[in-house]
């Protein structure tokens, strides 16, 4: 199982789905993106680094005129082309190499498989698979439950409220829980803070 | 795809959770070889529409538009009507009774549970309060540019109402009743304390998941068809105007 991300960028659905098929089953990636323009993603361009990236040659100019626009975009990323036929490798410098679509599903696999191992694992993953909560999250929790918004509980510890957000927001990731009821929830369950407390 | 030729009975095994949609278009089971086209006419229920909902709903990468002008907004407006009756007297119901019945075989944790059920009701209420709004505001609203149009009426009225707030904004209000939800699963897998019969536990979740997969592809038409169809009917209520 990898757990890298791998987006596909296609024209042709029965192709792209072949090789989504591919990915799934043969190589065990999870994550799969797809779309069919380099415009569809304008909103999270930084989602493109630490990725396999697939690109199928009909889109190849407009892949072209993309990386000359973001160029940088890719850190840590490979990028593999999607040919139809051998003849059209001239634009090998652009890309970390090429899937010919009449390999064998062994040579396809392979050439996936190199390229995953070279993308580097994120280094976030760890921590953010640790559910517990550090002192300062639990008092953020405690504050939450008592009721305080942001910019309250910004006020009684001496933050800002972005960084009180900020906070929120890993605390609901660890948690998996998004709501001020849900975290109350919580918030007694783990003894952070009691009944009484909260009906005064 | 579903497709009009596909035999009923067929479709059912492609996706059993169409039947609480067949349920809500009062179609009875015992389909025999029956195609969808059969039965469509058979009920009287429209054959695209009918398609559109349960390809929007089987599939949730599917776009419905092409045969939009082929039905009427108040089928529409009727299906998810039924839905959100279902909803309030069957699901809910039946989630809240499994509730019950945890507290009451598992008296050491009362504690913790009451918690669990006071989360719940929060959550009801608010699900509640959803389909209140759209039954009250949102689906009048739609009618009155419905009887508008068929009457050919320059409603000066509405035509500021729809100006001041469109369909799109309607639906664009989300609340957090998706995120109660999503809360309550991870209370129950993640944060109750160990209890002595967790299969109702099991039970109860089982139903959250079956509760949310309805509710993400219920919402799903109300954004894919019904919103797309009621913008094209303020266009054309627009044109009224010109």
């Amino acid at each position: 199982m990898s757990k890298i991300t791998v987006i596909l960028f296609y024209r042709n659905y029965l192709l792209c789905s072949g090789l989504e098929h591919l990915l799934k089953n043969e190589i065990g990636v999870s994550a799969i993106f797809k779309y069919i323009s380099f415009d569809e993603i304008d909103d999270s361009l930084h989602a493109l680094s630490e990725k396999l990236i697939i690109v199928e040659d009909e889109l190849l100019d407009s892949y072209k005129n993309f990386i000359a626009e973001n160029a940088g975009l890719f850190t840590n990323s490979k990028v593999l082309l999607l040919v139809k036929s051998k003849s059209k490798n001239a634009h090998m410098d652009l890309f970390d190499g090429i899937l010919d679509i009449t390999s064998s599903k062994t040579e396809l696999a392979e050439i996936i498989n190199k390229q995953l191992r070279l993308i580097p694992a994120r280094k976030s993953k760890n921590q953010d698979e640790k559910s517990d909560l550090s002192e300062r999250e639990k008092t953020i929790v405690k504050l939450v439950a008592l009721g305080k918004t942001a910019n309250e509980i910004a006020d009684v510890l001496f933050l800002s409220s972005h960084t009180v957000i900020t906070h929120r927001k890993n605390i609901s990731k660890k948690l998996g829980i998004k709501t001020v009821s849900g975290l109350t929830v919580y918030a007694i369950l783990n003894n952070i803070v009691t009944f009484e407390e909260i009906s005064a | 795809m579903i497709v009009s030729t596909m035999k009923m009975a067929d479709m059912i095994h492609l996706n059993y959770m169409l039947l609480s949609v067949i349920n809500r278009l009062e179609m009875k089971l015992g389909f025999g070889d029956a195609t969808i086209e059969d039965l469509c006419r058979k009920h009287n229920v429209n054959t695209h529409f009918f398609l559109e909902i349960v390809n929007t709903f089987h599939d949730k990468n599917y776009f419905p538009q092409k045969r939009m002008q082929t039905f009427s907004v108040l089928d529409i407006i009727d299906y998810l009507r039924k839905t959100h009756k279902f909803y309030l007297n069957q699901k809910l119901p039946i989630i809240e009774k499994m509730i019950n019945e945890l507290i009451d075989e598992n008296q050491a944790q009362k504690k913790s549970l009451t918690l669990l059920v006071s989360f719940f009701t929060e959550y009801k209420q608010e699900l509640i309060n959803h389909i209140e709004r759209e039954e009250k505001k949102v689906y009048p609203y739609i009618l009155e540019i419905y009887n508008a149009l068929e009457a050919k009426s320059k409603n000066q009225e509405l035509f500021n109402k729809m100006n001041a707030y469109s369909i799109e904004k309607y639906e664009g209000e989300h609340d957090n009743v998706e995120e109660k939800l999503f809360d309550l699963k991870n209370i129950i897998i993640k944060y109750l304390p160990p209890l002595v019969d967790s299969n109702i536990c099991n039970r109860i979740l089982s139903e959250l998941f079956k509760l949310e997969k309805d509710l993400n592809d219920h919402s799903r038409i109300e954004d894919k068809v019904l919103v797309p169809k009621v913008s094209q009917m303020e266009e054309s209520f627009r044109k009224l105007f010109a």
